[in-house]
Parts: C-alpha cells; sequence; structure tokens
C-alpha cells in the first residue's frame, strides 16, 4: 500500500516539475537519482569497513557504487605497464614505450618489431633506437612475451558477435605452438633466475592450458604454486586454476580457490564472488575441508553470508573461528543496514530481514565480549540495534563506548553524532526547554549545517533528517505546542483552522524572538508572515471579498507576474497558448486583485455591466485551478501540481469551486443585449458546470484520492453528468459564437450525438 | 552395412508392438512419441537412448539456443554445445524467444537466428527441416513476434512451427495465431507459480481450457509434461525454481521437513542446485504422475480437430525417466486421438 502510493509520488512529481511548483518530499524523493536500497539507512559502511569490500555493501545494486563489473579486460592494466616498465629498467620515462606494446601494438607490429633492426617505433618510444641492438636485454624479453600475450587474446578475451563467429576457442593447432613456445619461455626464465619473467609465463601457460588442456592447468599452477610470490600474477593464475576446477565439475576445489582469490586480491574479489558456487551442501562442506587455517575458513563464510545473504549464520561461524577477524565486520555491516531497510523506500521482492531480537542479543553480547577487532563498528552496531529495539538507554552506554574507540575520520565522527540525534530524540517523551537548549546544537548541524556541508561525503542523513523533523513535530504537536510541530513539518492541513492559522503567524511573527530554539525553529520552518497572509488573501479573493485580499496583498510584496492574461476566456481552454500569448498588460497577484475590485465597482454601478462581468466571470474562472491564472492561487502554503488531486484536502474544493466565477457569468447573461452575447455567457456557465460535475465526482469523492486519470474519464462517470446550460445553449443555434463552439466543443458536439 | 545404435538396442518385443500397431491403425495413425531435449549440452545418457528406443521416437525438438536481450541487443543465450547428434533420428531445432526480445526493435533476428542454427546444425552434421520457435507472446509483442515469424518462414523455406500455450487458444481473438504451418498445444504451465495448486499441471484449470482446442485454426501437436520442479518459497514469495527436484530427494534429505504431501520446510540453510536455502524457506514440490499424465489423455482425446500428428513429452532428462515406466511415454501417445 505504501509502496503504491510512493509510486504515485513519484509519477505526480513529473507533473509537478513541470509546473514549477515545487512540492516538498517529492523533491527529496526525485533529488537522490538511481534508489539503491540505501534510502531508509541512516548507518553508512564506509564510516567502517575498508574499501576494497565497497562493492559488497548492502545495496538493492548488484554492487554497490559500481553497479556492475566492467573491467574484466582492463583491471591490470595499470599495474602490467608499471610493473613491465620497472622490469626493462629504462626509466620512468619507458612507461610510454610498455604501454604502447602492451595496449597498442598489435601481434603483428610487435613481431616485426623483433625481427628488424630498423624498427618503426612510435616517437614517444624513438629512444630506443632498434631492439636488434638491444639483444640480450630484457626490454626485448619484454616485447616476446608480450607477442605471446597479444597471440593468446584469440582464445583469452573472445569478443566475437555472437551470431555470426564462433565464440568458442579455436583449435589448439590453429595457434602455431604456442604451448612449447610458452614452456620454452618459461624454461629460459628459469634459467636465468629471472622469477618475474617466469612466473608471468607461468600465468599464461596455466591460462593457456585453462582453454585447451584443464587438467595440466591445475597440474602446472599446482607445480609452481609456492615457487612465486603472492602477487597480481599469482592470484590470476590461481583464478584461473580455479575455473578449470570449475569446468571440470570439482566444485569444492574451484570454490576454495576462489576464497584464496577473494582473501588475496582486491582487484580480484569481485571475480571470485561471480564464480563462486557452491551447488550442493556436500560441495560447500568439501570447501570448508580443504581450507588449512581458521583465517580461510573463515574466507568462506564471510563469502557464504556476503553472497548468499545469511550474515548473522556466518558471523557466528567467524567469531568461532577467529574472534578478531576483520572478515566480520563486513558481515555486520549488511546485517544492520538489512535491519534497518523499509520497504516502504523499495521497489525490491524477494528481501528476506534477518531476526531483528536475535540479531541485537548476539551483536550486543560479542560488543560486549571486547574481543572484536573493530571496536568502533562493534559499539556503534549495538548503540544502532538497541535504538532500533528502543532501548535507549544501552543506546547510549553503546555509543558511549564507540567513543572512546573512534577512528579520527570525519565521516567516523559524523556518523556516531547522527546516531547519538536519533537516540536523544527517539527517547523524548515531552520536550522540555531544557531538551531543547540541550538538542538545539544537533538539531542545527543536522537541520541546518548538514545540508550545506560539502564534506558530507558518504554520510547517510536524509532519512535521520526525516525522521527527526516527524519525531520532533509529533511531539509538539502531542503537548498542544502546534505553532513549533508546524516549525518542524508542514503540513497543509494545519491551514484549514483559522485559529491554528493565527498561532503560527504570531509565531512568526513574534514568537520566534523568545530565544535561540525559537530562532532556529523559524528558520527550519522557512515561512515568513507574508506567506500566511499571502494565503489568506487568496482565500478572501475565492469568497469574492476583493477589499480584504487587495490589504493583505499589499502587505505581501509578491511581484511575481501571472504567465497568462487572466481576462482570457476562450471556448477550449489552452494554458500553454495564453501563456505564449504576447501581453500588453501582465499582472501581479495585487494588481490583478486591484483590477478585479474596479470592475466589481463599475458592474455595481451598472457600467458597461455585461462586458465587466462576463471579464470577472472569466478572471474568477481563471484563478482556480482550471485556468489559465491558477498560479495566482499557488503560494508557500498552497502547493500543488498539474493534477487537481495533487491539491490538499484543505485547498482542494476552494481551488476546483467555480461559483463566483458562475456568479458574473449569470450577471453577464442577465445584462446582455443580444443572442451572441447570451450564447457566449451561456457557454462560458456551461464550462463552469462540467468542471463542477468533475470535481463532485472525481476531486473531491474521498473515496477516489489520489487516483490518477490518464485520458478519458469511464463511461460510468461521464453518464451522471448533466448539462443543463448545453441544452439552453440550443437556443442560439443561429448566432456565430454557436458555430465557433460547434467547430472546437468536441464536448459539445457529442452532447448533440454529432 | 552401418546399424545405427539405437536400432541396434531394439527389442524384439518392441519391433512386434510396432508392426501391430500399423497393423492396427491403418485409419487413424497414432500420434508420434516426441521429445523434447532441453539442456546446454547435447549428450544423451544411457537411459536417455532407451527411451528413444523403447518409444520409437523419431523426432526430437532440440533446444538449440534462447534469445534474450543483453544491453537491449537481441543474443543468443545457452548456445547449444553438441559435438554429434544420433542419425536415426531427426532433430528438430527450437529456439526459446524471451518475450522481452519484441519490446525493441529486431529487424534482422530472422536473418540472424537463422545462420546460427544453420552453422550449428552444419557443425553437428545434422540435416535440418523443421524448425520450431517457443515465445510466450503477448498482446503487446504480437505483432512483431509475428512479423519475425513470418520473415523467419520467407527465408527457411521449410516447415515451421510455434508453441502455443492454453491461453493462447482460449482467448486467441486477443493473443492471435501465429503465422506459422502447425502449433504445439503446451499442455503444461498452466498455474502461477507458487499458487496452491500445482503450476505444472491441474486438471480443473487445465478443463477451463480443452473446449477451445478445437476450434483453433492451426493444426496441432500436442507437448506434455514429464517434469518436476522444486518451487522455493522465501517470505510467502517464490524465489526460485528448483529444477527436476522430486518429493522422494526432499524425503531422504535430513536437511528437510515434511510439512504435507509436496511441501517441505528447511531444517538447516543448505546448498542445493546451485541455490542456497535459508531455514524457514519452503519447497513446493511439483511433479508429473503417470496417473496425471493418464488423465491428460483422457481428457485430451476427441479435443482436437484432428488427431496430433505427435505427441512431444518435455523433457528427456534421465532424471525424469525413473519416475516411470519405460514405454508408457508411447503408450500415452497412442491413446490420444
Amino acid at each position: 500500500m505504501m509502496k503504491q502510493s510512493l509510486k504515485k509520488w513519484l509519477t505526480i512529481s513529473v507533473s509537478a516539475v513541470l509546473l514549477a511548483v515545487a512540492v516538498r518530499g517529492i523533491v527529496w524523493a526525485c533529488a537522490g537519482g538511481d534508489w539503491d536500497g540505501t534510502e531508509s539507512s541512516d548507518f553508512a559502511p564506509e564510516a567502517f569497513i575498508d574499501t576494497p569490500y565497497t562493492p559488497f555493501f548492502f545495496s538493492d545494486n548488484y554492487y554497490y557504487d559500481i553497479y556492475y563489473d566492467t573491467q574484466h579486460d582492463t583491471r591490470f592494466s595499470d599495474d602490467n605497464v608499471r610493473e613491465w616498465t620497472t622490469y626493462i629498467g629504462k626509466g620512468a620515462d619507458a612507461a610510454k614505450f610498455v604501454d604502447y606494446i602492451l595496449n597498442a601494438a598489435d601481434a603483428k607490429s610487435l613481431f616485426s618489431l623483433l625481427r628488424s633492426t630498423k624498427a618503426s617505433l612510435p616517437d614517444s618510444v624513438a629512444r630506443v633506437k632498434s631492439l636488434k641492438a638491444l639483444e640480450g636485454d630484457k626490454t626485448v624479453q619484454f616485447v616476446q612475451y608480450a607477442l605471446f600475450a597479444k597471440r593468446s587474446e584469440v582464445f583469452a578475451t573472445n569478443n566475437a558477435d555472437y551470431w555470426t563467429e564462433d565464440r568458442k576457442a579455436p583449435e589448439a593447432n590453429t595457434l602455431g605452438g604456442l604451448e612449447k613456445e610458452l614452456i620454452t619461455g618459461m624454461e629460459a626464465a628459469g634459467k636465468n633466475k629471472d622469477a618475474f619473467l617466469q612466473q608471468r609465463y607461468w600465468f599464461q601457460l596455466v591460462r593457456y592450458y585453462f582453454f585447451y588442456d584443464r587438467e595440466k592447468a591445475i597440474a602446472t599452477f599446482s607445480k609452481y604454486a609456492n615457487a612465486f610470490p603472492k602477487n597480481h600474477t599469482y592470484y590470476r593464475t590461481l583464478a584461473y586454476a580455479a575455473g578449470a576446477h570449475y569446468k571440470q565439475g570439482r566444485f569444492a576445489e574451484a570454490n576454495y580457490y576462489y576464497s584464496l582469490v577473494f582473501a588475496g586480491d582486491d582487484q580480484l574479489k569481485t571475480v571470485a564472488h561471480w564464480s563462486f558456487h557452491p551447488q550442493e551442501e556436500r560441495d560447500w562442506k568439501q570447501t570448508l575441508a580443504l581450507c588449512k587455517t581458521p583465517e580461510e575458513k573463515a574466507t568462506c563464510w564471510q563469502m557464504l553470508g556476503t553472497f548468499y545473504d545469511d550474515e548473522l549464520r556466518s558471523m557466528k561461524e567467524i567469531y568461532k573461528l577467529s574472534s578478531k577477524s576483520e572478515k566480520l565486520d563486513l558481515l555486520l555491516s549488511r546485517l544492520i543496514n538489512k535491519l534497518e531497510y523499509d520497504s516502504e523506500y523499495s521497489y525490491r521482492d524477494t528481501f528476506l530481514k534477518p531476526n531483528r531480537a536475535e540479531a541485537y542479543k548476539w551483536v550486543k553480547a560479542t560488543a560486549d565480549g571486547g574481543e572484536v577487532s573493530n571496536k568502533f563498528l562493534w559499539h556503534v552496531a549495538t548503540g544502532y540495534l538497541a535504538f532500533l529495539s528502543g532501548d535507549y538507554a544501552t543506546a547510549h552506554t553503546s555509543y558511549a563506548k564507540a567513543g572512546s574507540n573512534m577512528p579520527s575520520t570525519t565521516l567516523a565522527n559524523k556518523q556516531l553524532r547522527l546516531l547519538k540525534l536519533l537516540a536523544d530524540v527517539g527517547e523524548l517523551k515531552r520536550i522540555s526547554a531544557t531538551d531543547e537548549t540541550r538538542l538545539l546544537p544537533e538539531l542545527q548541524w543536522l537541520l541546518v549545517t548538514l545540508p550545506k556541508d560539502e564534506t558530507v561525503g558518504a554520510l547517510r542523513y536524509s532519512h535521520a533528517t526525516d525522521w527527526v523533523q516527524n519525531t520532533m513535530a509529533k511531539a509538539y504537536e502531542a503537548q498542544g505546542d502546534i505553532a513549533k510541530a508546524e516549525c518542524f513539518v508542514h503540513k497543509a492541513a494545519y491551514y484549514g483552522n483559522e485559529q491554528k492559522v493565527e498561532v503560527i503567524r504570531t509565531f512568526l511573527d513574534k514568537g520566534y524572538k523568545a530565544g535561540a530554539y525559537e530562532a532556529f525553529c523559524k528558520e527550519i520552518a522557512d515561512l515568513t508572515v507574508a506567506d500566511i497572509d499571502e494565503m489568506k488573501g487568496i482565500k478572501l479573493a475565492f469568497k469574492d471579498d476583493l477589499g480584504g485580499a487587495v490589504a493583505l496583498m499589499k502587505t505581501v510584496n509578491n511581484a511575481t507576474e501571472l504567465p497568462g492574461n487572466p481576462f482570457n476566456g476562450w471556448v477550449n481552454d489552452c494554458h500553454d497558448c495564453d501563456h505564449m500569448a504576447p501581453q500588453k498588460i501582465k499582472y501581479t497577484k495585487l494588481s490583478f486583485l486591484e483590477k478585479l475590485a474596479a470592475m466589481e465597482a463599475k458592474v455595481k454601478s451598472g457600467q458597461e455591466v455585461y462586458t465587466n462581468a462576463i471579464l470577472l466571470g472569466n478572471a474568477f474562472y481563471n484563478m482556480s485551478f482550471f485556468g489559465n491564472a491558477r498560479q495566482f492561487s499557488a503560494s508557500r502554503i498552497i502547493e500543488f501540481g498539474a493534477d487537481p488531486t495533487t491539491i490538499d484536502w484543505i485547498f482542494r474544493s476552494m481551488l476546483v469551486d467555480n461559483a463566483v466565477a458562475e456568479k458574473y457569468y449569470k450577471q453577464a447573461l442577465d445584462a446582455a443585449v443580444n443572442d451572441e452575447q447570451r450564447a457566449k455567457a451561456t457557454y462560458m456557465l456551461a464550462k463552469c458546470e462540467r468542471n463542477g460535475w468533475y470535481s463532485k465526482l472525481l476531486y473531491l469523492d474521498k473515496s477516489k484520492d489520489n487516483e490518477y486519470y490518464y485520458g478519458g474519464l469511464d463511461t460510468a462517470i461521464e453518464v451522471q453528468i448533466q448539462r443543463t446550460w448545453f441544452a439552453k445553449l440550443k437556443q442560439y443555434q443561429q448566432t456565430a459564437y454557436y458555430a465557433e463552439v460547434l467547430e472546437e466543443c468536441g464536448y459539445f458536439r457529442n452532447y448533440l450525438g454529432k | 552395412m552401418y546399424i545405427d545404435p539405437l536400432i541396434a538396442h531394439m527389442k524384439a518385443p518392441i519391433i512386434l508392438i510396432l508392426l501391430l500397431t500399423l497393423l492396427t491403425s491403418c485409419s487413424t495413425p497414432s500420434p508420434q512419441t516426441s521429445f523434447y531435449y532441453w539442456k546446454t549440452r547435447f549428450k544423451l545418457e544411457d537411459s536417455e537412448r532407451r527411451a528413444l528406443v523403447d518409444n520409437e521416437v523419431k523426432r526430437l525438438y532440440l533446444r538449440y539456443f534462447d534469445v534474450g536481450l543483453e544491453g537491449g541487443v537481441a543474443v543468443p543465450i545457452g548456445v547449444l554445445a553438441v559435438d554429434s547428434f544420433p542419425k536415426s533420428v531427426e532433430m528438430v531445432p527450437v529456439v526459446y524467444i524471451k518475450n522481452e526480445v519484441f519490446k525493441k526493435r529486431a529487424d534482422s533476428l530472422h536473418l540472424r537466428v537463422k545462420g546460427l542454427i544453420e552453422r550449428m546444425s552444419k557443425e553437428a552434421g545434422a540435416t535440418v527441416n523443421e524448425v520450431q520457435f517457443d515465445c510466450d507472446w503477448s498482446e503487446g509483442t504480437k505483432g512483431a513476434y509475428f512479423a519475425f515469424l513470418k520473415s523467419f518462414k520467407s527465408v527457411w523455406g521449410k516447415p515451421v512451427s510455434a508453441t502455443i500455450r492454453l491461453h493462447q487458444v482460449k482467448f486467441r481473438g486477443r493473443t492471435g495465431v501465429p503465422p506459422v504451418d502447425r502449433g504445439v498445444l503446451m499442455y503444461y504451465n498452466m498455474g502461477k507459480i507458487g499458487s496452491e495448486a500445482s503450476s505444472i499441471y491441474d486438471r480443473k484449470t487445465a478443463a477451463r481450457y480443452t473446449g477451445y482446442i478445437k476450434s483453433y485454426p492451426l493444426p496441432l501437436d500436442v507437448a506434455l509434461p514429464i517434469f518436476s520442479w522444486g518451487v522455493l518459497m522465501r517470505g510467502g514469495k517464490v524465489s526460485a525454481l528448483l529444477n527436476k527436484t522430486d518429493e522422494a530427494e526432499l524425503q531422504a534429505d535430513t536437511n528437510f521437513i515434511r510439512l504435507r504431501e509436496g511441501r517441505y520446510a528447511v531444517k538447516h540453510p543448505i546448498f542445493k542446485g546451485g541455490y542456497y536455502l535459508h531455514e524457514g524457506d519452503e519447497v513446493k514440490v511439483e511433479a508429473i504422475s503417470e496417473d496425471n499424465l493418464e488423465q491428460m489423455t483422457e481428457d485430451l482425446t476427441h479435443r482436437f480437430a484432428k488427431p496430433p500428428r505427435e505427441v512431444i513429452f518435455y523433457d528427456l532428462d534421465a532424471q525424469n525417466l525413473i519416475r516411470y515406466d519405460e514405454t508408457i511415454f508411447k503408450e500415452v501417445a497412442d491413446d490420444i486421438r
């Protein structure tokens, strides 16, 4: 139910933006860009967890922050250039040459580079005159190696067209003895005690075997597994060995290897995640059995908990293995994010929420145990879970413990401050003056400082802002302090009651001077006395009390001009046309009201009654929601979008009412001197009548609240509409105006059955 | 002389049955028995090979590939890996096209699909005649799908068939009739996954549709289910489908508690079929019994304007076959008129 209304809000917000009338809350909902599941979060994992784990933070997206892993063939480009530049030992300047060889040159040009004496090197590397001259130099070894790497691309990086090309690796016998050459290269490097080069050849050979002989891939990996340092090349090779196991159906071994990759190489974490797939329970048990140390087992549990959404089970297992393991922390952050997750903000369908009571109990006991490494995280988590469970005393104690273990980052500081404020606000029952003084700096920080703070970073404070405002407003409302409640959360309904209007007006006029807290309330309300008076002026205008309205509007001093001529009255309403049409006189709200008052005076004194009355009718029609000057009625307090259902109930009947317009159209009809004039006044009354029926049947029917009407109305509603003025219009068939209506008004043609 | 291993395995009594069948049913030939083969690698296990022989299967409907969207572009997915096909059985390539494909422009898709079918067939040394398309099209994609079928037919030049779901038979005024030579009525997947009744087959649900088969304007064959699956329910919602899971398997597994017939709760979290099952998840087992197949026979007989040419069982898989008598498929096919 909530989800639906929220979606509807979003739909409406599009119209709201079009009309340039901002409705609070909607702006907030749209401002965050794509929704990712953090909308209901107050807990930023960034404040606690190391960056390599970022993709695995809890999110509605596949990967948090990066969405998808798109670096499959670029992940190591920079590392490769750096490592080979160091290897050839020609100084940092050689990086351009290395980059060219690795990332720009094709196999053919490398081949000719190795053969020729006058190498056609790019300008940037002209310093290396000829490779032939460098025989025995590491540069030659590098280019030779790069050539093998390029030749491997036909199977290693397959970007063939899905439909027309074969995406299978080419037959081994078409590769020109690559296997043998890689073996020779590796052996030669071994003889030369060139461990760097040897390891690289090892990687290439294992990769080659992954495509052409999987058992050999595993054997070749194992043979040299302990011969080289545990660097990127090692883990890339390990990942191919893991893949070979997987393809051979040995899932336990594959998953074990992937767990080593996950733990060992941050750049390959997403790769390990993608590939880690126990099929049956026995695979998983065997994977655990293959682990050589508790830390390795902890990695497997971390992967299970993170990838398969069972954080609490995994944390319990890891804690048993190693209570100080940092692998607990990612899981805890995910657990917290899940527990605070509010599906009202999400489109996510299947989502299993952990049991909060069980989680709280275990997390608290673990934090209290004092064994964990990241004490700041665990105490904050306990405090926040206590807060979510309504246990404010524990929340405060835990936050105090967190405070004494806090890392010196601004994010950690802001995170703790935010959560403490939530606990402070959460436990308020009656807000006393002492509370106000105590909370003032914190509330100012949240509601005034943070929105302007450009260093706010990953801190998640939008939901906290909403929650604090709503909680404070509710408490103030309960204790009868309605002005402060309205300052914290603006509600249109508040303005349906004249006495309450005066209360907030008085507060904004004088009350706020009572103290710093009251001044702060006025600041966050973002309301002025003029806003209140403008609303009152609009209300009086709708009551045709122009004298009162003019007097108020004079004090408001709103210079905004109405976008179209508010005295127009066409057969068909076209606001855009009116807004674009050239206008000799532009009206502000005040000058419009003054003009109306002058016209009313003329009608009263019998001067040009028809003309003035029909123009007054048009003006009151245009002021209403249906007219081209509905902006007259929009204000800081009276907000609406492009559909009447976006008008708050408190103002809706006023805005969709054409009674005053009808009064003047009837006066015009009475004063008309010919049938042309009568036809026009009659048709204008028909327009008002039609709007009246729409309002009655759709917009003012609370059972249909927030139904949004696309296209035509259903016939069940259409048949209820009575058309008394259309019937009267038929007596003016001989007039030019009638012909015009017949031409332009489809409703009327339908009515006539034409 | 080359003797196909399939024929070599044929048992004498079966040949006799075949002869008798030929003698007794000259006027209305029985529908042929066929199977769908729906895996990503073509490699027949012994029991699958035997099922083809025992049930005198002449045609195998082979899923060649699916077509889905990747970055908004139609691509082949899960292309069948195949070394070679048995010579004694005619292969009918089947292409499953996701409905989403026809929500995008797919102008030359028919040429791409034709090209890939031809390349795959050539590589496997198979001569193919008919091609079948499987797509759960909607009113919104009807136009694009039918246009695709028309274009494909014009370049293919040989028979083209398409699967027809029960609702497409009943509401053909709205969903339209695909421009193909034959249709295959899918007599399964008729319920909502996760509802109380079986989503594979429910006799009552089926009865709401059978009356409309006769007036369907395409010659129809029929596809019957012999598969089972476990519907994994998490928090009351369908979370995954556990392929080939059946009751016997869950009953034997101590990680599950039997709640009632066909319904199991996960007692301890475990990995199963590539999924991780949480404690408290439920698995609803859905399978087709031999009795179900008999009911289908009864309910479908005389429902067709013309008896179907073939009864195609979904799908040929050793794990499905163990639940049935070896020759039941042919017996069921023989009984449908």
